[in-house]
């Protein structure tokens, strides 16, 4: 069975089709939630993100082009959108820094069945939150998404070699950390 | 290949942007060398770190309703115009730049001696003809009217594309310029040369803009066909049934409806 390109739902997007712009919305909300989630290292914020990301989308409807992929111009929407939430998110932090910012929940899978393994987890995320945003999003385009060098580099708008130098910090520093976590010197061999 | 060497080029290789050339002598050397191997492997192990768990269904089930209640209030969009026609209104502008100025250059130049004459000669013989019918086979032309006087008789209905331009017709050519008999043709050449792909979209595309014009029936009976020829038979059945809903005992559909049971039938006994 073949079903219909994201190019053609989106061409029938832009005339009005709002069933063809639901069935983007679920064949891409996972990828653009992921890519929110690695540039602002929060699940609320990234809900943000991802929301405002297919509201944008929707509105640039009239100016994409069918005949170039759909996924990469939504993906650069959902970068930019993910930075202006994490700028804004970081605006009311400093505006806020006398009080505690609201906490919210992070609605991942079953909880309590999650316990084991977690404080293995609770180390990755560390390594995560301690990368710059540009790193993780760089990291997260690479390693979760498997964009090329070349793509990774557009959606973000830099150079090529940009991105092979954050791609080597943020590996860098994530195994820094991880290994930090487990009690192992940095480059070190570990017993 | 040295270890040096070998470690400069990893994590290219890693990430497979390494040309194939050069991935094959970076292999025989990770096959030999545990330390560059150990490196490869620390890399996997900061790329799996990025791999972290999804919300969960409980998310997903409520956020593409809430993306599209936000959709529902955008304002509906308009469809950018071809590149040609964005430049229309420049075009346009030049265009009554060069008549107003052949205009006034036009009062500025004087005529030779005697042609004043010819300008007589033309206010003399009346005004010109006027135009009422534009039929091909039949152009009648009435003197004595004024050129700005308007016609005594315009066809209240005009022909374009072989269909009479009703309501229906323009109130479909407003939505999105294209008439639905031009989608469809457009829809049964792209069936025909095997594109259905192309084919679906168009018909999908036709049905959206043209919810009630009469060539739904025949729109949903190719769109039916198309998905038959992709062996999606549910959803076949599905734009049928919704077609003869929208148009209760259309002929075109009836008929499908008859070719498919004997095929159905013909399957079976096979």
């Amino acid at each position: 069975m073949r079903e219909v390109r994201d190019e053609a739902l989106a061409e029938l997007a832009a005339e009005g089709d709002l069933n063809a712009f639901e069935e983007l919305v679920n064949r891409h909300r996972a990828a653009v939630y992921r890519m929110a989630r690695a540039v602002t290292g929060s699940h609320a914020d990234a809900d943000d993100a991802a929301q405002e990301t297919f509201i944008r989308a929707y509105r640039s409807l009239g100016s994409y082009d069918a005949s170039r992929p759909f996924r990469p111009w939504l993906r650069k929407i959902a970068h930019n959108t993910s930075l202006n939430v994490l700028r804004a998110a970081a605006g009311r932090a400093r505006r806020f820094s006398t009080g505690e910012a609201p906490q919210h929940p992070d609605p991942s899978p079953n909880p309590e069945a999650a316990m084991e393994g977690r404080e293995s987890r609770r180390g990755i995320e560390t390594a995560l939150k301690n990368l710059s945003s540009e790193l993780r999003t760089t990291l997260h385009l690479r390693a979760a998404e498997g964009m090329s060098y070349r793509d990774i580099a557009r959606v973000t708008g830099v150079r090529i070699g940009t991105v092979m130098s954050r791609l080597s910090r943020a590996r860098e520093k994530v195994l820094g950390s991880l290994q930090a976590a487990e009690g192992r010197p940095e480059g070190g061999e570990g017993t | 290949m040295r270890c040096g060497s070998v470690r400069r080029k990893l994590m290219a290789y890693h990430d497979g942007e390494l040309p194939q050339s050069e991935r094959g002598r970076v292999e025989e050397h990770l096959n030999a060398c545990p330390g560059c191997s150990g490196m490869l492997a620390d890399l996997v192990r900061a790329d799996s770190a990025v791999d972290m768990p999804g919300p969960g269904q409980e998310y997903w089930d409520s956020f593409t309703g809430r993306v599209m209640v936000s959709v529902r209030k955008e304002p509906v969009q308009v469809p950018a115009r071809p590149v040609f026609l964005r430049f229309v209104p420049a075009v346009s502008i030049a265009l009554v730049f060069v008549v107003a100025l052949g205009l006034y250059l036009g009062n500025r130049v004087k005529l030779p001696p005697g042609s004043d004459m010819v300008f007589e000669k033309t206010r003399k013989a009346g005004p010109a003809p006027a135009i009422l019918s534009v039929q091909q086979d039949k152009v009648e032309m009435k003197s004595g009217m004024d050129r700005n006087e308007a016609p005594a008789a315009i066809p209240s209905k005009m022909t374009v594309g072989g269909e009479i331009a009703g309501e229906s017709y323009r109130k479909a050519r407003a939505a999105s310029g294209i008439p639905a008999s031009a989608l469809y043709a457009r829809a049964e050449s792209a069936f025909k040369a095997g594109d259905l792909s192309g084919a679906e979209v168009l018909l999908r595309r036709l049905l959206v803009e043209y919810p009630a014009d009469p060539i739904g029936g025949k729109t949903s009976v190719l769109l039916a066909r198309v998905l038959d020829r992709q062996n999606r038979l549910d959803e076949a059945e599905k734009v049928l049934s919704k077609g003869e809903r929208m148009f209760p005992g259309d002929a075109d559909i009836s008929r499908f409806r008859g070719e498919r049971a004997l095929q159905g039938e013909g399957a079976t006994e096979r």
